[in-house]
């Protein structure tokens, strides 16, 4: 259930995309909320449906069914001109690599320049700002080529925050980073995060996780688990339905198992 | 303790360039050796002269001073190599768009100069090499059609298809996932079972825990480290 | 920089076709102007009148201040002058009796402005009076400074002759004398020859006219046309300018009308002016189509740049798109980067189109608001491919955004182009087919090349080319199994292709486009010239050939092979079947066979055999040869005039060199059917049109060997000049034209298909540097990337010729262009650019392979690799 405030919520998220090899169902009904302020982490195997789900989130895919609002909105039916518009101002992209989040031949304050004005804000206090918080003003009229990685995700970071937009979403952006240098942006994430920017990190870094408000674990395309701080939750759809852990999983070779209800308990074993 | 034949034996490398008017100094006097049939992780943080030390080694960029021994003989040109002896996988992955995974991960073998004078796959199974990273069912892709993890793992392929003496690989699990790390992991201590020695640039803490040895390089020099207590002291990586 | 490139090639286009076709509108007037025979072309004002010498004075005067003094422009005040001084000559219209002692003679009075510089002046004395002919001084027994008797109706004067000059009848015609060629020569089928001229100056002409009581009198003014080089439009103004004068000269209420009340007026330049038009008219539909073509296909390359930027900015492009730019600003932004090199790359382009259009082209003179037109169209076409740059580069960013994470090969566009194409290309076809309009309509006048002729073809390469590169592409994976077992630089060639990018399969349709255009026009070119070489010669007979009256004396000997013939119109030839109309050849079979035009095809029987027919005596039948579609009669019998010869037929050929048009012929020996005649109180001179000596030499080689033998040479020609037509330089024009633009079409891909090669080195250069430690050669390398380049073209020259072969055999048959003399049309591939083609697209893959791999040598791997750090 949408509450007030969230970042965006989906409902029955469903992406299927058609290959020259076949059919892909990447997200198989997915029903999850991102709160706002808050940091969320999206965790899984690869082939989980992690990406995909964060390019719907930035509106830069559109799921085959179900409900996305980001903002209140649902992006599903906006025209191509529309969601521009939600890329533009609502939502904000890091990508993967460093690499892809700079064109080689601005300064890094050239980026933050044309980020603002696509944002549709303008002071350049705002981008001092941004600037001194994760530490790159002496870096304003460097080229990325002479940026180390760790500085490149901080201003792809920048680029993405500048404006204040309602959601941030990253694909493994400490992936290429070393430790101290993604705990320095994890640290900026969370100090953005207080002020009310929500995000949205899809990892495989403990670290990012710890740094989580919430994490979101994905399995073959469907809501598996949902953690906050230490407890972790089983996440079960509107159809009732629940995944197993792998272990336990194990148990049931045949696929079968016998349900019983009782004492508030629901015990799964098998036949 | 050195109980294997030393693969690899750099001693006082330097390597100083300059960006615009600053001077970098990204090795200073660099010691190190690496022996046959173990993973030694070289650690430290971006800036650190990690890539810069790989391409030394690799011998696409030369030192200012110091000299690399091969098997115990210098080593003038390491960039003359060969893919047996000695196998890279860079960052960038470098992968041929228009081979298909196999054809990528089978190219040293098509390549390689025939010891028997006969050319073929001269008893290499690559079909195993593919299982070995997952790849059976995407061998008949293009490099651009798998993910990037997939493609991580076949420049891990085709670097281990020919069981080099030194595998070098800057990064190699940055796109893999806990069962894929694992698995990478598992591939090397197989090469490294063979003779392979592996030394793999890294941040990613499971490597470090998991090599035998731990070069830490920091301001351009290199020290020997125990990798408990790298982990333990959340040291940068 | 690719832009820039396709941006000149696309200048050199729009500015060729309006600067073309101007220069052969020039160009073609040109010719017609400058005349190879006949009068100079002029203004020419006859009277016959008697006058006086002040009446003429003051005609003359009015002449020059009406026509001499006028001019082109508008109001007859400005432009190009209309024409030069005038020839005057006056002429008695009956010859008088000169005479001396030892003997008298019939001369012509004739005075002609410059007369003097016109003759050979065998004999010259110091006082004024007329010159005489030799022969007629010879007949009179005089010399320079005699006196003759020249008699009038009722008077007799004495007259200083002043000099002797060489019989005009054994000189070929010159121009200056072309006018007066009926007081010089013969009449056809005439011995006697007309009285000779009596030259003299104009003031004496008109006196002794006035002495003699002379009404017989006719004056003409001849106002030459400038001869020099000039455009169209200024051909144009004169035109109007004589024909504003013409009208005056006719309207009674002026004082041109009353001075010059009964004249005769003749002018060719208007005619011509509306020949050239009509000339230029009728190239400009076909012209225009190829120039489209063209710029279709730089279009075509323009677009490809656009792909093509976008994918090497993929990053750039991709990021602008997540953060939410539109594709439009995107298109727009890398226009306005491309305007410069554009405008750069066009005014090269229309620098390069006049170098081009002067080099290769007509030699008219262009006229410099042509110049501008020109440049008007380049701006267009600059603007156009601008603006498609930023449409594709647009399209392309739209079609790639909202794209899943995973890129899958894309499947083929839905709807192939190529269909449409080919359908419109059918159309066009059929309706040339029901149309049944012959491409070159001779009959009323300058041809009508018919567009649609040249854009079937255009479309159908097209269309076929697309689809054949699809099938292609289709086709390729199933070859990836094939290729290179053993050779490297095949197995990598032959992997890249079978991954063909878009761009790739956009370059082999657009190389197939060009190579079909250059090999189609070239194919054309090669069987039009020899259709109309074959055509040109037949009606010469050889290749060149004189024509003379008198008979033919016995031929010393010469330094090439040459042979007499005599030919006879409106004979016939009555059988069973009926009469028909025929010519008669009568030829000199010993040297026939080596001196006149023929190939194998014309006969079943050898040349040489045929005229051992003629030859054979026999029967009291004499052996003829027919030439002609017509099967060969029973029992025929040869009418000419009201002699009836019994002919045999002892061979056939289809067509014979000295056909006219399409009318049948019958070839006889000379001598044969002398003897027939000469037994029947008649003589082959007597019946003969004309004699003719034919030869494998120049023009001028024959003529000065006939003079050399006696012969009065009347007329003379030779293949190269007959088939020169302006029709058929209209038409090579054109095709020289689309071949220059299948050439630089050519050029433009291949430039296009270089930076492509660079670029993609450029981004896999990790993967080369690793590939390098593994084992590949810097040699495996530069021959792969050669073998990719050789395969793509090799394809497109396979395709490209193929098809352009097969449109122009659909299509050759269509253009007679010289005469119809029902001859089949000759299809001639034409080899030699066939090879030349073939070879540079080996040659550019080899320097592609060599260029490819020296960036690749460049390559500062360390920085590659520190770059992905």
């Amino acid at each position: 259930m949408p509450t007030e405030g969230a970042a965006a919520t989906c409902t029955g998220l469903v992406k299927i995309y058609w290959t020259a090899t076949g059919e892909v169902h990447a997200l198989k009904g997915i029903d999850a909320e991102f709160p706002a302020g808050a940091v969320t982490a999206v965790v899984g195997p690869s082939g989980s449906g992690k990406s995909s789900l964060l390019r719907i989130l930035a509106g830069m895919d559109r799921a085959t069914a179900g409900v996305m609002l980001i903002g209140g909105t649902s992006v599903g039916g906006l025209s191509r001109r529309e969601l521009r518009r939600v890329r533009r101002r609502l939502v904000g992209y890091v990508f993967q690599r460093p690499s892809s989040n700079l064109i080689s031949y601005r300064t890094v304050g050239e980026h933050l320049a044309l980020a603002a004005r696509l944002r549709g804000v303008s002071e350049r206090s705002e981008i001092d700002r941004l600037l001194r918080l994760l530490g790159i003003e002496g870096r304003r009229e460097h080229l990325p080529s002479q940026l180390s990685g760790g500085e490149q995700q901080r201003v792809a970071f920048a680029q993405a925050v500048v404006g204040g937009p309602r959601l941030v979403v990253a694909d493994e952006p400490t992936a290429e980073l070393d430790s101290a240098t993604g705990a320095a942006l994890l640290e900026t994430v969370a100090t953005l995060a207080r002020s009310g920017t929500s995000f949205v990190l899809s990892t495989h870094d403990p670290d990012v996780v710890k740094v989580a408000d919430r994490t979101l674990h994905l399995r073959h395309g469907a809501l598996e688990a949902e953690s906050r701080e230490t407890r972790t939750l089983s996440v079960i759809d509107d159809s009732g339905r629940i995944q197993l852990p792998p272990r336990a999983l194990f148990m049931f070779q045949d696929r079968r198992a016998v349900i019983s209800v009782e004492d508030g308990e629901v015990r799964i074993t098998p036949p | 303790m050195r109980e294997s034949p030393v693969v690899l034996e750099a001693s006082n490398l330097s390597k100083m360039y300059r960006r615009g008017p600053e001077e970098i100094h990204a090795l200073q006097g660099v010691d190190l050796f690496l022996s046959a049939g173990e993973v030694v992780a070289l650690v430290g943080p971006s800036g650190s002269g990690k890539t810069t030390l790989l391409n030394i080694l690799a011998g696409w960029e030369h030192p200012d001073t110091g000299e690399i021994s091969w098997k115990g003989a210098p080593l003038s040109a390491p960039e003359d190599l060969r893919w047996g002896e000695l196998a890279i996988v860079p960052q960038s992955l470098g992968l041929i768009e228009e081979l298909s995974v196999r054809e990528n991960v089978e190219l040293p073998v098509r390549l390689r100069k025939p010891r028997s004078g006969a050319a073929g796959t001269d008893g290499i199974d690559v079909d195993r090499v593919l299982g070995d990273f997952g790849l059976s069912s995407l061998g008949e892709r293009l490099p651009s059609e798998t993910s990037l993890g997939e493609q991580q793992r076949t420049a891990l392929a085709r670097a281990l298809v020919l069981s080099p003496r030194l595998l070098m690989a800057d990064e190699p699990t940055g796109h893999q996932d806990v069962v894929w790390t694992r698995g990478v992991l598992r591939a090397l201590r197989g090469a490294a079972s063979e003779g392979t020695c592996c030394l793999v640039a890294t941040h990613h803490r499971p490597i470090v825990r998991f090599a035998d040895r731990v070069l830490a390089i920091r301001d351009g020099r290199v020290e020997a480290v125990d990798a408990a207590d790298v982990v333990a002291a959340g040291e940068e990586l | 920089m690719a832009v820039a490139g396709a941006a000149a090639i696309l200048g050199v286009v729009s500015a060729a076709t309006p600067l073309f076709l101007d220069a052969a509108g020039g160009a073609t007037l040109q010719r017609y102007v400058e005349g190879t025979e006949g009068p100079v072309p002029s203004v020419t004002i006859v009277l016959s009148n008697v006058v006086t010498a002040d009446i003429h004075a003051y005609r003359d005067d009015l002449l020059a201040r009406e026509l001499l003094a006028g001019r082109g422009g508008a109001d007859s005040s400005e432009g190009p002058s209309l024409v030069g001084p005038p020839v005057k000559t006056g002429r008695g219209d009956l010859p008088v009796e000169v005479s001396t002692s030892s003997g008298s003679a019939e001369v012509r009075m004739v005075s002609r402005t410059g007369f003097r510089d016109q003759v050979e002046r065998l004999d010259e004395g110091e006082d004024a009076g007329v010159w005489l002919a030799d022969f007629t001084a010879s007949d009179l027994g005089v010399q320079a400074g005699d006196e003759i008797t020249v008699r009038g109706r009722e008077v007799q004067l004495k007259v200083p002759v002043a000099g002797i000059y060489a019989d005009l009848l054994r000189e070929p015609e010159t121009p200056y004398w072309a006018p007066m060629s009926q007081y010089i020569y013969p009449a056809s089928g005439s011995d006697t020859r007309p009285p000779a001229l009596m030259l003299m100056d104009l003031d004496l002409y008109l006196d002794l006219g006035r002495r003699l009581e002379d009404d017989q009198e006719v004056f003409s003014w001849e106002f030459p046309f400038d001869q020099a080089p000039r455009t169209i439009d200024d051909r144009r103004a004169i035109a109007a300018g004589v024909d504003r004068f013409h009208s005056k000269l006719l309207d009674s209420s002026t004082e041109l009308g009353v001075a010059f009340d009964r004249v005769n007026f003749h002018e060719p330049l208007s005619g011509w002016v509306g020949q050239a038009t009509a000339v230029v008219g009728s190239i400009t539909g076909p012209v225009e189509t190829i120039s489209l073509a063209g710029r279709i296909v730089a279009l075509l390359v323009v677009a490809g740049a656009g792909t093509f930027l976008v994918r090497r900015r993929r990053v750039e492009y991709t990021l602008l798109d997540a953060r939410g730019v539109s594709p439009a600003r995107l298109g727009l932004a890398a226009a306005a980067e491309a305007l410069i090199p554009a405008l750069v790359g066009g005014a090269a382009g229309l620098a390069a189109g006049w170098v081009l259009v002067r080099a290769l082209g007509p030699e008219g003179v262009i006229a410099p608001d042509v110049l501008r037109s020109a440049a008007v169209q380049v701006g267009v076409s600059t603007a156009a491919a601008v603006a498609l740059l930023g449409v594709v580069v647009a399209a392309t960013v739209r079609a790639q955004s909202e794209q899943s994470a995973h890129r899958f090969r894309r499947v083929a566009s839905k709807v192939p182009w190529e269909l449409v194409v080919l359908v419109l290309a059918g159309a066009s076809f059929y309706e040339v087919l029901t149309r049944g309009a012959e491409p070159l309509d001779s009959a009323g006048g300058p041809p009508e090349i018919d567009r649609l002729l040249l854009l079937f073809p255009i479309l159908a390469i097209a269309g076929l080319a697309g689809l054949a590169t699809r099938a292609l592409v289709r086709l390729l994976p199933r070859l990836r199994a094939l290729g290179g077992q053993r050779s490297t630089a095949l197995y990598l060639a032959t992997r890249r292709l079978t991954a063909a990018s878009r761009l790739a399969t956009t370059l082999v349709v657009a190389s197939t486009m060009s190579v079909g255009m250059l090999i189609y026009a070239a194919t054309l070119s090669s069987s039009i010239e020899g259709t109309a070489n074959q055509e040109a010669s037949l009606i010469v007979g050889s290749e060149s050939s004189v024509g003379f009256s008198g008979d033919v004396p016995d031929l010393g000997a010469a330094s090439f092979p040459v042979t007499a013939v005599a030919r006879i119109s409106g004979a016939s030839f009555t059988s069973g079947d009926g009469a028909e109309q025929m010519d008669v050849v009568a030829v000199d079979p010993e040297s026939f066979a080596e001196a006149a035009f023929w190939e194998d095809e014309f006969s079943g029987t050898s040349l040489e055999q045929l005229m051992v027919g003629l030859g054979s005596a026999g029967s009291d039948r004499i052996p003829v040869v027919i030439a002609g579609p017509a099967a060969p009669p029973v029992d025929p019998l040869l009418r000419i005039a009201s002699y009836d010869i019994p002919v045999r037929v002892s061979g056939a050929a289809d067509p014979f060199p000295g056909m006219v048009g399409q009318r049948p012929a019958v070839i006889v020996a000379s001598d044969a059917l002398s003897a027939f005649l000469e037994a029947n109180d008649t003589s082959l001179p007597r019946l003969a049109d004309r004699f003719e000596l034919w030869a494998k030499a120049p023009e001028e080689a024959l003529v000065s060997y006939a003079r050399g033998e006696g012969i009065g040479v009347v007329r003379s020609q030779n293949a190269t000049e007959i088939r020169s037509t302006p029709e058929f330089l209209a038409l090579t024009w054109m095709l020289t034209f689309m071949q220059a633009l299948g050439i630089l079409g050519g050029i433009v891909v291949l430039i296009a298909a270089f930076l492509y090669l660079q670029t993609r080195q450029r981004q896999g250069e990790a993967a080369y540097a690793l590939a390098r430690r593994m084992g590949l050669s810097r040699a495996a390398h530069e021959r792969s990337v050669a073998l990719e380049m050789a395969g793509m073209l090799l394809a497109a020259f396979v395709l490209g010729s193929g098809l352009a072969a097969i449109t122009s055999l659909l299509v050759y048959g269509r253009f007679v262009i010289v005469g119809d003399l029902g001859t089949a049309p000759l299809f001639r591939l034409p080899l030699p650019v066939l090879g030349l083609t073939a070879a540079s697209l080996l040659a550019f893959s080899w320097a592609g392979g060599r260029l490819v791999q020296r960036r690749a040598d460049r390559a500062d791997v360390a920085q590659v690799m520190r770059l992905a750090d």
